[in-house]
């Protein structure tokens, strides 16, 4: 089966040997670790950025923070160290990068793990103090305005506490 | 050869009532998830839930009633810093202490947001293939479960399990593609009916040094945008629109919503952000939220939907010319 999830992820298969394999995929989550795995070495050795955790944070920290951190850019990591840091990366997992986004106060918190990460030492941490809403608040309203339909009033709210607490 | 066209034949035989049944499994659903919503409004109930979202697994305390046609709720982090969401009605607040924290939302106004009440159900077969019947037990009590497989790959699936009696939903799981669990809450212990302990809808902070951060939105008119939305996605369309202001120091920014009356995705545009950021994409919990910056505005879109569909909507935005 394993050999068959390869075939599956590089378009390989029969049209009905693909409906089979999805199946086999539903059934068993040793298979689905199968997949994912070589989803993100797939993903590590395309150099998909997504799963690239310095640029994450960077990102992350301009959603989160306005004031400007001037710190020295992260050095790219060679070529060879991309999929291990990818896997890395995707292990750390969205706690990491939730944590980035959510941080107190915001300011320390990106360069030091993307600093680290990367291997390469803090920078100076200048802040300016024009401030812009952060992620936190995007959350609380995104969920506050999602329709209440089904889940109804209370579920929606759970997200807010326990996404915006992660990572603490 | 012969033994596999037997055997398709008998597949085909065994295949056909379920086939034939489909539609009433969906309407059955779709009759089970209005008991959902409208349990989820109008119990009084209170308990201890899991919460699990990848490797995080974090429990809350939860109390709900409603009284007076006023729905209020508290829900209380047990693990970590306690983070508390209160609600009444349409106005939200949450607390978080490690920050000092409270950040209220209130709707400006009930009737200016039809869309947000619990209807609109009606079109979820479109999007969804929505099944039920499975029976099992949650939290120590008896409950059906719902399961709605999205028809593309606009979204994720979802699954219900709601207590048989009350039609309270004790347990609801988000799927991914591959039918593995994103984001999961169940109740492990919950009390439904009777009344509420003493204190149990009451704040548990002191507001005492407690930076407060209260919201405050306007409806918008779609003219009045002043964006345009080129890739709409199917099944989604637009249920709110609004102008944001978090303090009188801050800027303001423009907050639209779009579901497809199960999944959500906010788009916040906002000035800010420095031009030649690229658009990127990442994870938050269950969530994707995708950022782009449009000349001198940070646009982020955000929502418990695919990559995909974030960075579909996100690539169509544009500012309208007039």
């Amino acid at each position: 089966m394993k050999t068959r999830i390869s075939a599956l992820m590089d378009g390989e298969l029969e049209q009905h040997e693909v409906g089979e394999t999805l199946q086999a995929l539903r059934r068993s989550e040793e298979l689905r670790a199968e997949w994912r795995d070589g989803q993100l070495i797939g993903a590590a050795l395309r150099g998909e950025r997504k799963l690239d955790l310095d640029i994450t944070a960077r990102v992350m920290s301009a959603i989160d923070m306005e004031p400007t951190v001037l710190a020295p850019a992260p050095r790219r990591p060679a070529a060879w160290q991309r999929p291990a840091l990818a896997l890395a990366a995707s292990a750390a997992g969205v706690a990491v990068v939730a944590w980035l986004a959510l941080a107190p106060g915001g300011q320390e918190g990106v360069p030091v793990a993307a600093g680290n990460l990367a291997g390469v030492k803090q920078g100076p941490v200048v802040a300016q103090t024009q401030s812009t809403p952060r992620l936190q608040e995007y959350l609380v309203a995104h969920q506050a305005y999602a329709p209440s339909g089904v889940i109804g009033g209370a579920a929606r709210n759970i997200r807010t506490v326990a996404v915006a607490g992660e990572g603490r | 050869m012969l033994v596999r066209i037997a055997l398709l034949l008998l597949t085909a035989l065994l295949l056909t009532p379920m086939l034939a049944t489909e539609p009433a499994f969906a309407e059955d659903g779709l009759a089970l998830l209005h008991r959902i919503a409208q349990g989820s409004r109008q119990l009084t109930y209170s308990g201890t839930f899991v919460y699990r979202s990848g490797a995080r697994v974090d429990t809350s305390r939860i109390a709900h009633s409603l009284s007076d046609g006023l729905e209020v709720e508290r829900i209380e982090a047990l693990d970590g810093s306690p983070r508390e969401v209160l609600r009444a009605g349409s106005e939200v607040k949450c607390f978080f202490p490690e920050e000092k924290l409270l950040i209220i939302e209130s709707r400006s106004s009930q009737r200016g947001f039809p869309s947000l009440l619990p209807a609109g159900l009606g079109n979820l077969p479109e999007h969804y293939a929505i099944r039920s019947g499975r029976e099992g037990r949650v939290a120590g009590l008896k409950s059906r479960a719902v399961l709605l497989e999205p028809r593309d790959e606009w979204r994720y699936g979802h699954e219900f399990w709601m207590d048989a009696a009350s039609g309270l939903l004790l347990k609801a799981s988000l799927l991914g593609v591959l039918g593995e669990t994103l984001e999961s809450f169940a109740f492990t212990q919950v009390k439904i009916g009777g009344s509420l302990e003493q204190g149990a809808l009451k704040p548990g902070y002191d507001r005492e040094g407690v930076r407060v951060q209260q919201v405050r939105t306007t409806e918008l008119r779609t003219d009045d945008m002043g964006w345009t939305f080129r890739t709409m996605l199917p099944g989604f369309r637009k249920v709110a629109a609004m102008k944001r202001q978090a303090g009188a120091s801050s800027p303001e920014s423009m907050h639209v919503v779009f579901s497809d009356g199960l999944a959500s995705i906010s788009v916040f545009i906002e000035p800010g952000g420095s031009a030649g950021e690229k658009e990127t994409t990442a994870t938050l919990g269950p969530l994707n939220v995708y950022r782009r910056q449009i000349d001198e505005h940070r646009v982020v879109v955000m929502g418990e939907v695919p990559a995909l569909a974030v960075r579909r909507l996100g690539e169509g935005i544009e500012r309208r010319h007039k």
